[in-house]
């Protein structure tokens, strides 16, 4: 550099300076793009102090560190060089916020460690700023050789310029942050349209009607919905009020319901209703709908789903039952009154016959005794044998209730024997009864378990002759696991779960093996000369196991021919009705 | 000797149960529905009321009902024959008050039993033990 007149210098230097400032101010305004900025800046920067070594560093607040973004001269080798807060020059004006000038880097306290020696002579940073806040640094050096010094003057200058470029560069970012904006809402406006477009192929495909009706008329249906009301376009329908394609019966709650579901703004479900064809066919409908927004009107969704096939088979349902229980009741007031019917004839037959038979026995000719004794006994068995009948009859036509209630089954045990003992001994038979003390409450139908009881008892006595009955009652405990039963001892607290068998034993006829298969069926007796010699119409083991089984329980047979039988009969302590 | 109130409205029912009380003993009054048999217990202050459940003009539940709640007829044990064809026809007799219960067609023997029982001042056992 030539020495020249102070004054002059300084004048010519100064618009020299004021000149490539304005040029460069110029320069930067136009460059919107960062990087772009960023290396004009520092390219103009540099030539202002008539050096070629420059560089540009921005705060990356991510990284925590004050990153040289470009470098020109000697800088071409560090971009990328992060500094800290307070870290080196750069650091040091980014912490500041000052213009920090070194005239000896080498000899810097505060240099760099990182930063190699003899790379930098006199250097001096500026703070580019946005607001308050600095955003960068800008540095211009000169090398170890030059013997360039920044005068006063000069740093006056690049501080102006530090400034006008702190302006520019927040315009370049403001570009850049809205560059990437406008790509991302590209971005965004592409991915919506994929949606969107996704979106109508659902609706166009869905099986299920789905419109959409805004300010009471309808905008859109989808293929299957102007299948379901018949129209061949949409031209048909849209625009149409949607009330015309609703039955007129249901027209003023379908605007109750629309407007009721905007005013809450929550959607509704499965709604029924009835809508009209435009071929003028009524149809049933499940609706549910939901409010939503149409080209920036108040808008309704609707899904719809013809059910009128399920309606028709709904009705078809709820008549069939009704009739069925109409035919129930019909059953069941027959049986009811055949059962009067019958029985009321035949009660004065054994009535009158017990009547004059006592009346016989005290006064009258004691030879008619025999006679009306026969009168009782056939009327009796008459009316056991349409007992019968007409329980099976219910049983079949599943009419037979069980009426369940509490009882003490001692006291059961003991009745039963005290009405069988006498028909028991008439054929010179003996009754033994195994029965321990204090069996507990059952809970179950005492009639028929009585009837099933006495059933079994007096048919033992039918087939046994001078021989011996037993009735044995025990408990038996249903065991924890595998549900198998086993028999327990004397501990007598009745658990739900347990069951109570009663054992007739009898030293009679007994069965063979292939009359065992036989004899729970109605209408079979063992074989047809026991029918003969003994009786009886075969419906009393049908009955009682019917019986049993209704109460949860059942009834088995062992038997040896010519050794006698034993029927037991298993009932549950809490009889839950089982199916017949 | 014993009155007994007999109240049924089918009359070979009646006829054969009054001859065959009398002929234990007992006398026997008649009434064929229930606002009779109400009228006759009041009046005629039985020992004992052998009532059918189902009477015309009131039935047996409510003229038991009725009597139970007097006064004058409380203390008057009545034993309801019913048919049973019903199962809850034994509950209804139960609430209705009756002190015991004989099924249709009656078993003379037990019936008699019954009643002696209930003259005798011996409670209704019936509530708690069996009765087919």
């Amino acid at each position: 550099m030539t020495k020249r007149q102070p004054k002059d210098l300084a004048l010519r230097q100064q618009n020299e300076y004021l000149e490539a400032l304005h040029e460069t101010t110029l320069a930067l305004m136009k460059r919107l793009d960062l990087a772009d900025f960023l290396q004009t800046l520092v390219t103009r920067a540099a030539p202002l102090l008539r050096t070629e070594h420059g560089y540009v560093s921005l705060v990356e607040p991510e990284r925590g560190g004050v990153e040289i973004k470009v470098g020109i001269g000697l800088f071409r080798h560090y971009l990328g060089y992060t500094s800290m807060p307070g870290e080196g020059l750069t650091g040091k004006v980014w912490q500041t916020g000052q213009l920090v000038v070194v005239d000896n880097y080498d000899h810097w306290a505060e240099r760099s460690p990182h930063f190699d020696y003899n790379v930098v002579g006199a250097v001096v940073g500026l703070p580019l700023k946005s607001a308050e806040e600095v955003v960068g640094v800008l540095g211009v050096a000169y090398t170890p050789d030059s013997p360039q010094q920044f005068s006063q003057d000069e740093l006056e200058l690049l501080d102006r310029f530090a400034q006008l470029a702190s302006i520019a560069l927040d315009n370049a970012r403001l570009y850049t942050a809205m560059q990437r904006e406008l790509s991302q809402r590209q971005q965004a406006v592409e991915a919506l349209q994929e949606s969107e477009l996704r979106y109508r192929r659902l609706i166009e495909l869905s099986p299920e009607m789905i419109a959409v009706h805004s300010e009471g008329r309808f905008v859109y249906i989808n293929p299957a919905g102007l299948k379901l009301l018949g129209a061949k376009s949409l031209e048909e329908l849209v625009d149409r009020p949607i009330l015309d394609i609703v039955h007129p019966d249901y027209r003023e709650l379908v605007s109750l319901r629309v407007r009721k579901m905007q005013e809450e703004g929550a959607q509704v479900n499965l709604l029924e209703e009835k809508y009209l064809r435009l071929d003028g066919q009524i149809i049933d409908v499940e609706v549910t709908a939901t409010p939503i927004t149409y080209a920036g009107k108040p808008a309704v969704q609707t899904v719809v789903r013809d059910v009128t096939q399920r309606k028709q088979t709904e009705t078809e349902l709820q008549r069939a039952k009704e009739a069925a229980e109409a035919a129930n009741r019909a059953k069941s007031q027959f049986l009811a009154n055949m059962s009067h019917e019958l029985r009321t004839p035949l009660n004065a037959i054994i009535g009158y016959s017990s009547l004059l038979y006592e009346e016989v026995e005290e006064v009258g000719p004691a030879e008619f005794i025999p006679d009306l004794k026969k009168i009782h006994t056939a009327a009796t068995h008459l009316l056991q044998i349409i007992n019968d009948v007409l329980d099976l009859s219910k049983l079949e036509a599943g009419q037979l209730e069980l009426h369940q209630e509490s009882f003490d089954l001692g006291m059961l045990v003991n009745n039963i024997v005290t009405t069988v003992k006498p028909l028991v001994e008439q054929k010179g038979n003996t009754l033994e009864v195994r029965c321990p003390d204090h069996l507990g409450i059952l809970y179950a139908d005492q009639v028929r378990l009585r009837q099933v009881l006495l059933y079994l008892l007096s048919n033992a006595a039918k087939f046994t002759e001078n021989g011996v009955i037993t009735l044995t009652v025990e408990r038996m405990k249903v065991a924890e696991r595998g549900g198998k039963m086993k028999k327990e001892g004397e501990n007598f607290i009745l658990h739900p779960s347990d069951f109570i068998l009663f054992k007739v034993s009898d030293t009679g006829i007994g069965i063979t093996p292939n009359q065992v298969d036989h004899i729970f069926q109605a209408f079979t007796q063992a074989d047809i000369s026991t029918t003969r010699k003994y009786g009886g119409v075969g419906l009393g083991l049908v009955i009682s196991q019917r019986l049993c089984q209704m109460m949860g329980g059942k009834i088995t047979v062992q038997s040896e021919p010519g050794r006698g039988s034993t029927f037991t009969v298993h009932v549950p302590v809490v009889a839950v009705p089982g199916p017949v | 000797m014993i009155k007994i109130l007999l109240v049924e409205d089918n009359e070979t029912n009646r006829d054969m149960l009054s001859r065959r009380l009398a002929r234990k003993g007992y006398e026997v009054i008649i009434a064929v529905d229930g606002a009779e048999g109400v009228n006759a217990a009041r009046q005629q202050a039985p020992d004992l009321i052998l009532m059918d459940m189902s009477l015309p003009v009131l039935d047996g539940w409510e003229a038991t009902r009725q009597l139970k709640d007097e006064v004058a007829t409380q203390h008057i044990p009545i034993i309801a024959l019913t048919a049973h064809a019903m199962a809850g026809d034994r509950e209804k007799a139960i609430e209705a008050g009756c002190d015991e219960y004989e099924t249709k067609p009656v078993e003379f023997q037990r019936l008699l039993s019954k009643i002696e029982a209930l003259l005798n001042g011996n409670p209704g056992s019936y509530k708690e033990s069996f009765q087919p």
